[in-house]
């Protein structure tokens, strides 16, 4: 029996993905995957921030804003989650260029600084309360705990995925696509951390 | 075929606790969402039974001053939070998701059992704020400032304030792991030639609202921990300088309770098209089945809906003209909203040419489906007055206002998810829900929705105050008991309907007919499936997709309509050029 053309319509392109795990099992899952829920992840986390950061620029007009001056060792967070994302792209470097033992080093001082920054940011505040500047003192500083507090919250979660992906290496399993996923990530609460740090400082 | 049969069976024998509790199975995680929603209904439903009581018969007593704003609070809460968007964010998304676009489960299984019992959680935790002391919040379920911020603003400011915002806290927690499963799902795992010009629209629709859903609850979620800042914390986000409550001045100072309701709105009105789009896909899919036509307007219908969404981003404002804004901010929110209305309305019209001359067969879901484009339509109308801020101004605190959203909003969302339960129940559950039982559902539903909701238009324009524990104490108002009596009789109807329901799905479980793959002739992939599927969907291959999703009263077909999975060669139709 004849065809209609309308009907032919998808000419079937290419053979199915092989799917020898069989019914049942678990599903075939492409390996872009994990990118595209991470990137929806990073999307809804910036919302939030932006949710918090548009709340701070509309009190920042307020008369009672107050200004709290800049512990210094913030700067020294800067540098540290700035130097532990550049550390992670020359990870990810050495790995494409199978330079196994470089890549490891890489990663587990990437982490190390992960780690860094997060107490730098416990010293920060610390300072502050030694100081006697608490949450409530002025407008500022409430912001300044919140999303000081609610980033750091975010990077906890991203240091027990760093911890992880340096544990499975050291068993040898250094997937460049896993890693990828969790750069999307790191790198996005670095340039988080810029952003709020600008937004409160600057 | 027999071989892959039996491998299922070999692979998969799980215990009852891993199969139907901690299932990581998208259908069983569908289905839990959805009873658990029907569970809350229940209890949305009987807490407006106790309102509108009091309503009718304010010397009745049957709630006090408190307990009625305790009332009207939960029953918001869990009728937008804890019914609507679980039901079809969450159940039909689940449920129809790798079903309908020819995938053997969701992107991130694990996640989504986690989507499930975290929004279990929240949904026990906000249930345990009738227990505590000063019982549930009194703010309404938007939550207001300064009444929800200051412990001592009112007896349900209490404990109950603190544990609701910690159950909407997890909630978005839970809506966060759902919506990123829904989105990574239809954007990776479809079966070849499923396009997305071929989704049906019920998957358009679940994808529109998750990604709302992705980008809006994190709103929701930072306007909350500023509130228990506030709460807890002596911060001053949204208290403002020299408030007074019970005689004493309030130390916070310099807060703006505005940013509350900015922050609220921004999600709050993505929030009623988080609820609208999936039903406004289940829908079409309804329609065109029983009317045995292709949906009309297809990209249309898929144009409307991404506007729609892409819209309802900057409509917030309208829920604050009564809060002062500047004019020509009004004026912006005021025409974006009328904007919005433009695809509505192509939507309603699309449906109504679906039926235009169509085989129609009025099945208990497509009761539901006209019954969804009736109210849109009751309710929608009345949206056109509320969107400009000068009507809206002195209507906004009034009845005419919960008239409008409950039809618009509620009620057709609600229908949406009847249409969908009585549809796809037999896939569910392998049996059909009995139809006779199921009219006597709608006809209860319909009228006494239209009979609960169309005089609250009266109410309003006679000046019926929307949160208001007493209103004889106005003379004006007094004299308008004799409707609100006849309001409350309707409702009852709702609810009578409402136990129908819960009769026809308990007993249709047990003893409905057995359901074979494709009962109503539809054909979209998930009726390709065994009427319950096994785990993993399909035995033997995925099925690809040949074409779009509404091929129905098809020339030339062998039966009146084509299938999407059907191959050409297999379909067999004559060539016509």
């Amino acid at each position: 029996m004849a065809v209609t053309v309308r009907d032919l319509a998808p000419p079937p392109p290419k053979a199915p993905p092989p799917d020898d795990r069989g019914p049942g099992g678990p599903p075939p899952a492409p390996r872009v995957t994990t990118r595209v829920g991470v990137w929806l992840l990073v999307g809804a986390v910036s919302l939030f921030f932006l949710a918090l950061t548009s709340a701070l620029l509309a009190r920042q007009a307020g008369l009672d804003w107050g200004r709290t001056s800049l512990p210094r060792i913030l700067w020294l967070s800067t540098a540290a989650i700035l130097a532990s994302s550049a550390l992670l792209e020359a990870a990810r470097a050495s790995l494409r260029r199978d330079h196994h033992e470089g890549f490891r080093r890489r990663l587990q001082v990437s982490a190390l600084l992960g780690v860094g920054f997060l107490a730098a940011q416990l010293t920060a505040w610390r300072t502050l309360v030694h100081q006697g500047v608490h949450l409530a003192t002025n407008p500022h500083t409430s912001y300044f705990y919140l999303l000081t507090g609610a980033h750091a919250v975010h990077l906890l979660g991203g240091l027990v995925w760093f911890g992880a992906m340096v544990r499975a290496t050291r068993r040898g399993a250094a997937d460049p696509e896993r890693i990828g996923d969790f750069a999307v990530y790191w790198h996005f609460l670095a340039g988080l951390w810029v952003y709020l740090f600008a937004v409160l400082f600057l | 075929m027999a071989a892959a049969d039996l491998r299922v069976h070999e692979a998969h024998r799980e215990s009852f606790w891993t199969r139907y509790v901690f299932s990581q199975d998208h259908k069983v995680i569908g289905i839990q969402y959805l009873l658990t929603s029907f569970v809350m209904l229940l209890i949305g439903g009987a807490l407006a039974m106790a309102m509108r009581v009091n309503l009718a018969w304010p010397q009745s007593g049957i709630l006090q001053a408190d307990q009625y704003l305790a009332a009207v609070s939960m029953h918001g809460t869990l009728m937008v939070f804890f019914v609507l968007t679980p039901a079809l964010l969450g159940g039909f998304a689940n449920f129809l998701v790798p079903l309908k676009i020819g995938a053997r489960d969701m992107a991130f299984p694990f996640i989504n059992m986690l989507s499930y019992w975290v929004f279990l959680l929240s949904a026990l935790v906000l249930l345990a704020s009738f227990f505590v002391p000063g019982g549930p919040l009194n703010a309404g379920w938007t939550a207001y400032p300064p009444l929800s911020a200051l412990p001592q603003a009112a007896p349900g400011s209490g404990p109950g304030q603190s544990v609701w915002l910690l159950s909407i806290a997890i909630f978005c927690v839970s809506s966060l792991l759902g919506s990123l499963n829904y989105i990574t799902t239809i954007l990776v795992m479809r079966t070849p030639g499923m396009s997305l010009g071929r989704m049906p629209l019920t998957v358009w629709g679940i994808f529109l609202a998750a990604i709302l859903a992705l980008l809006t609850f994190p709103v929701l979620m930072a306007a909350g921990i500023l509130l228990l800042f506030d709460r807890h914390a002596g911060t001053s986000f949204f208290v403002p300088t020299g408030l007074v409550v019970g005689g004493e001045v309030i130390r916070h100072t310099g807060g703006n309770p505005l940013l509350w309701q900015h922050l609220f709105w921004f999600f709050g009105h993505p929030e009623v098209y988080i609820v609208i789009l999936p039903p406004m896909g289940i829908v079409s899919d309804v329609i065109a089945n029983f009317a045995r036509k292709p949906i009309f307007g297809y990209p249309a219908m898929v144009g409307s809906m991404v506007a729609i969404t892409v819209l309802s981003f900057v409509v917030w404002g309208h829920h604050m003209f009564v809060s002062g804004m500047h004019p020509l901010l009004g004026t912006g929110f005021a025409i974006t909203t009328l904007l919005i209305g433009t695809p509505s309305a192509v939507k309603t019209f699309n449906w109504l040419v679906t039926l235009w001359r169509g085989k129609l067969y009025f099945s208990t879901a497509m009761l539901f489906a006209l019954g969804f484009v009736s109210t849109f339509v009751a309710g929608g109308l009345t949206g056109i007055f509320l969107g400009n801020a000068a009507v809206d101004i002195p209507l906004h605190d009034t009845f005419f206002v919960v008239g409008h959203f409950h039809l618009v909003m509620g009620v057709a969302a609600l229908f949406g998810i009847f249409a969908g339960t009585y549809f796809w129940f037999p896939k569910m559950f392998g049996r059909m829900m009995d139809e006779r039982l199921g009219r006597w559902h709608f006809w209860l539903s319909i009228l006494g929705v239209y009979g609960t909701f169309f005089p609250m238009y009266y109410l309003g324009l006679a000046g019926m105050h929307r949160r208001i524990y007493n209103y004889q104490a106005f003379p004006y108002l007094a004299k308008l008991q004799p409707v609100q009596v006849f309001i409350t009789l309707s409702a009852f109807l709702i609810f009578l309907g409402g136990l129908v329901f819960a009769y026809n799905l308990f007993t249709s479980l047990a003893n409905g007919p057995r359901a074979d793959r494709n009962p109503w002739r539809g054909t979209t992939l998930e009726w390709s499936a065994d009427s319950p599927p096994p785990h993993g969907n399909w035995h033997g291959e995925v099925p690809r997709v040949y074409r779009g999703p509404y091929e129905y009263s098809v020339p030339g077909a062998r039966e009146d309509y084509l299938p999407q999975w059907l191959s050409p060669v297999e379909a067999g139709v004559e060539v016509r050029h």
